[in-house]
């Protein structure tokens, strides 16, 4: 059958043409009725959130809209982790760490001579405004080690602050976002610290016919769903572990939007540009998780990141345990 | 072929006729293939798990029928209607009875594409899986070389190709078949549709599948590609 108009192919199947020369074809359950049942529907609807049917079953493409977009059992998991700074830091007259205080940078981890950190960073202006945020992340075990929140601090104070602390944590790898003022640090980064540890992106250059090397996250940040969709994914699989108990509560105030991309409630009423600028710790967050996955596994003297033996078990590489159970894998495997 | 099909009371010599004649059907319309060569590997089921396709569902039978009479379909479906399977089994059809089909099977991840056919998941994993339950294949087929990612038929310079989401793939040739699966969670599906185009263009076949999510399958199926900020 040619579909050329609007058409209900057989209940529960309709079908119509596109300006882009595709059919659309809506295919709902009801088409099926010798696999669902009354009973069935009726059983399905009870064991789901109601929404979670409308979208899956229902084909409901705003059922999602409102919904939170971290699961509230992961983030209640999270009170377990949530740990007072053990110590404050900022930065002295020669722009080393030192601690103070009231210093801006929240210290929840001491930093490990072997181990390897990521760090991810999110922009604003610095007028007190939304926040421009530092969040460090253990790159094995994904737990946060260190945090900044200011929403006064200038982008080249902020670059000199998080290359400070990227000296701090072993030169750990910086995840930065690229738009806008980010930009001004990833200057500030590679020209005046000479902070070379940073991510990059490879993208094709159609017109120098080569690849190309950008350096920060280029892809919109809160609202990119090619950043959110992992991390959103590691925090529901309680793959992170968060100590600040501020940045837990942020990640509680997302919720997908009419369109399904994560947004911070608090800012539903506000234009679609306002909100993809809005600058918090769980973007922050979601940088460093991507750093963290992409920290290089012969540099970081652990075992790759989304392996979930030692990962999820917490173990280092060199742990005679783990050297031992290593062994006896070879010989079962030989 | 279950040992009690009526089949195997024939003899020999009308057996024989009977299979190549189904085969023949099954070379001209999808639905005979469907019908009489194509069977399932169902995990919920414990005293069956193997059974022919479901062929006498009227959805099966009126997606088929659109499917080969629409080359470009984007489909929003319920969860769990058969519809992997069903176009992988129309996908399959393409590569045994077709010449020069260079055919493209894309999920979000290559893991996902490849699958595994012993437990019947996956794209290329259901594909094998109903090829190798094809009955009386080593009578029907030529010789057909598996790999991981491929599975090809020299003979009639056919390959099926599991791919990764995302457009690199797609850019560098031209397909005569895409099937996306599960677009809707696919982040690089607009990139991949935007590499698809020659094929769009040229003749080809593109399915997208997915089930309900916001995303840029959504606007291809609401035909809001290109409207106000979206």
């Amino acid at each position: 059958m040619v579909i050329t108009e609007p058409t209900v192919v057989i209940p529960g199947i309709d079908a119509r043409p596109c300006k882009t020369g595709f059919v659309a074809i809506k295919l709902h359950y009801s088409s099926d009725p010798e696999t669902y049942t009354p009973e069935h529907v009726a059983a399905l609807k009870a064991s789901m959130p109601s929404w979670r049917f409308r979208k899956e079953y229902e084909i409901d493409f705003t059922a999602q809209a409102g919904q939170p977009v971290f699961e509230s059992e992961a983030l209640n998991a999270q009170s377990r982790n949530l740990r007072n700074p053990i110590a404050r830091m900022d930065l002295d007259e020669s722009g080393k760490l030192v601690k103070r205080e009231r210093g801006r940078l929240a210290i929840y981890q001491d930093v490990r001579e072997s181990w390897r950190y990521a760090v991810g960073m999110d922009v604003s202006e610095g007028v007190a405004q939304s926040d421009s945020t530092i969040e460090v992340f253990e790159a094995f075990k994904r737990e946060q080690a260190a945090e900044l929140a200011d929403n006064r601090i200038s982008p080249p104070e902020l670059g000199r602050f998080a290359a400070a602390v990227g000296e701090y944590y072993n030169r750990a790898l910086i995840c930065c976002v690229r738009p806008m003022h980010g930009i001004t640090v990833l200057r500030t980064l590679v020209d005046d610290c000479h902070y070379t540890n940073l991510w990059h992106d490879r993208m094709d250059e159609h017109l120098a016919a080569m690849p190309t090397e950008r350096l920060g996250w280029a892809k919109g940040e809160g609202r990119s769903p090619r950043l959110m969709d992992p991390y959103i994914e590691a925090v529901d699989a309680q793959e992170v572990i968060l100590r600040s108990m501020q940045c837990r509560d942020q990640h509680g105030q997302y919720i997908y939007d009419e369109k399904g991309l994560a947004t911070l409630s608090k800012n539903t009423e506000l234009n679609t540009a306002l909100r993809a600028r809005h600058g918090d710790m769980v973007v922050g967050c979601a940088l460093a998780y991507r750093a963290c996955c992409d920290v290089p596994k012969a540099r970081s003297g652990h075992s790759a990141p989304r392996q979930r033996s030692t990962d999820q078990i917490g173990m280092p590489a060199n742990d005679p345990l783990l050297r031992k159970l290593n062994k006896r894998a070879q010989r079962t495997s030989r | 072929m279950a040992i009690d099909s009526p089949l195997m009371a024939m003899p020999r010599k009308t057996l024989q006729l009977r299979i190549a004649a189904r085969w023949e059907l099954a070379s001209r319309h999808p639905s005979y293939f469907l019908q009489w060569f194509c069977f399932t590997l169902d995990q919920h089921d414990q005293r069956q798990p193997i059974k022919p396709f479901p062929w006498h569902k009227p959805h099966i039978q009126a997606m088929t029928g659109l499917w080969l009479d629409n080359p470009l379909l984007i489909v929003a479906k319920s969860r769990q209607m058969v519809e992997t399977w069903l176009f992988c089994a129309l996908h399959l059809w393409l590569f045994l009875f077709r010449r020069g089909q260079l055919i493209m099977l894309q999920s979000k991840r290559e893991e996902d594409a490849i699958g595994n056919e012993t437990a019947g998941d996956g794209l290329v994993g259901r594909s094998l899986f109903m090829l190798h339950h094809i009955p009386y294949r080593r009578q029907l087929l030529g010789k057909i070389d598996e790999t991981a990612t491929k599975i090809e038929n020299r003979a009639q310079n056919n390959t099926l190709w599991a791919i990764p989401q995302g457009p690199d793939i797609i850019r560098q040739r031209t397909c005569s078949a895409l099937f996306s699966d599960e677009c809707g969670v696919q982040p690089d599906f607009d990139d991949a549709y935007t590499a698809a185009i020659p094929t769009i263009l040229g003749g080809g076949r593109f399915t997208g599948l997915f089930t309900a999510n916001p995303s840029f399958a959504q606007q291809l199926f609401e035909d809001t590609l290109g409207d106000g900020d979206n």
